[in-house]
């Protein structure tokens, strides 16, 4: 049980919702943004947050719309990982968020939630880098977009009180040619050793990864490495591994070395599969 | 304009196809309020931290743990628990085959599994694996588990 006591919100637009966040952060009531809750139930049990306010997003219709249009994806961000795989109308993204958590949890679990949540894999983040989507964003400022890339650079840059309306993907990127490569140390239903999203655009590669450093990343110096023709296979793999943004992580999923010498496999396979 | 919760509050949930009336605080999951508010006692509080699965419940024919999820999050919702499933095909092909050992991952098996099969009376071995995946047996009775789902197929499609 959560061993605190909270007010809970439900309100109906984004606007309401930041209204609402600015008053409660005003009367010192510690309000925090609520969508598929996964994460803030667990913290809020164990007492590792104690917000005095959830505000829950969820009722806001724009941020569960899925749908084309003009030439755009709009992907709401408060769509579950299950409808957002279900619907199908991004392979990519379908494929990279069906390997997070298990299929009940992905019925809560929001993309909005998994890129602004405290875990540091935000996987569903990787669909979004590779195609350089766009992101609405409300907060007490009004309404501002901007490049997912821009939004997410090792951290989330949001100010206070802003909330993730809805992401944008053009529709020409998305049915390229993709490759994604989960590696767990166990079962399936884990956290990633790491996670590769590839996609083939212009005859050139393009590769984002979560979990192999501290942050969630998509590097163009790693990315004119993977694409030098002018090197060997063999030469394109260290390349890329001297250019990555950070230090390998080590854990308790495994060592840097571990990830290391999976991570060259998997480069060598997504070259021999997806490269020239 | 939205809804607010604040304090002690009593609230109606509609559970297995009855109103209910509940006192509640908001920070009460779901799962403690089904137990602890309306005595039932199904949902099994198997790890609270959304792994085990044996809190399973549906919220709108959608399986979810209700360890994760607020009470005030299903108002105006269908709850379906254990208890609601009177006599389906997975119940008696739970029984027939062996579905169970100790029993306590049993009621969330049942729930979502009778989910799957509502949505995908076809399912896939690999859609009811991936399904299946949200729950654990630490009874590892696994094998008697995909027999009884491989049963209910046979008595629904009959």
């Amino acid at each position: 049980m959560i061993p605190f006591d909270f007010d809970y919100y439900l309100p109906q637009t984004a606007e309401e919702a930041v209204t609402l966040f600015t008053r409660l952060e005003l009367d010192e009531k510690k309000p925090i943004y609520y969508a598929g809750g996964t994460e803030i139930i667990t913290f809020c049990r164990q007492q590792t947050i104690t917000p005095g306010a959830l505000i829950d997003l969820k009722n806001i219709p724009e941020t569960t719309v899925f749908e084309k249009v003009n030439d755009q994806l709009v992907i709401g961000a408060n769509l579950s990982l299950s409808r957002i795989a279900e619907e199908n109308h991004y392979p990519l993204l379908s494929v990279v968020v069906k390997k997070i958590a298990d299929r009940t949890v992905r019925n809560r679990l929001t993309i909005g939630g998994n890129i602004c949540g405290r875990l540091p894999y935000r996987e569903a983040l990787l669909p979004l880098l590779l195609t350089d989507a766009e992101v609405l964003l409300a907060g007490p400022e009004g309404r501002r977009t901007e490049q997912v890339a821009t939004l997410f650079d090792k951290k989330l840059k949001l100010a206070k009180g802003e909330l993730l309306v809805q992401f944008k993907v053009l529709e020409e990127k998305l049915n390229l040619p993709f490759q994604s490569k989960r590696r767990v140390k166990q079962g399936p239903v884990d956290y990633p050793l790491y996670h590769l999203a590839s996609i083939r655009e212009n005859e050139e590669l393009k590769l984002a990864i979560a979990g192999l450093c501290a942050f969630t990343f998509r590097n163009s110096v790693l990315e004119q490495a993977l694409n030098d023709r002018s090197l060997k296979r063999g030469e394109v793999i260290n390349a890329v591994i001297e250019k990555l943004p950070g230090d390998i992580r080590s854990d308790e999923r495994g060592s840097a070395a571990y990830r290391k010498t999976l991570f060259e496999k998997d480069l060598e396979q997504l070259l021999s599969e997806m490269g020239d | 304009m939205g809804t607010s919760y604040q304090g002690i509050i009593k609230v109606e949930l509609r559970v297995n196809g009855e109103k209910r009336q509940a006192v509640i605080r908001p920070a009460d999951t779901l799962l403690r309020v089904l137990r602890e508010k309306l005595g039932l006692t199904g949902a099994k509080p198997g790890c609270e931290n959304g792994d085990c699965g044996a809190c399973t419940v549906l919220l709108d024919a959608v399986p979810v743990k209700s360890c994760l999820v607020l009470a005030v999050e299903a108002l105006g919702k269908e709850i379906t628990t254990v208890e609601g499933l009177k006599d389906t095909a997975i119940q008696q092909a739970f029984l027939s085959e062996g579905g169970f050992q100790c029993g306590f991952c049993t009621s969330g098996f049942l729930v979502n599994a009778y989910a799957l099969l509502k949505k995908d009376p076809e399912a896939t071995d690999d859609t009811v694996r991936e399904w299946l995946q949200s729950n654990l047996c630490r009874c590892t009775g696994y094998e008697g588990i995909s027999k009884s789902i491989i049963k209910a197929k046979q008595l629904l499609s009959n």
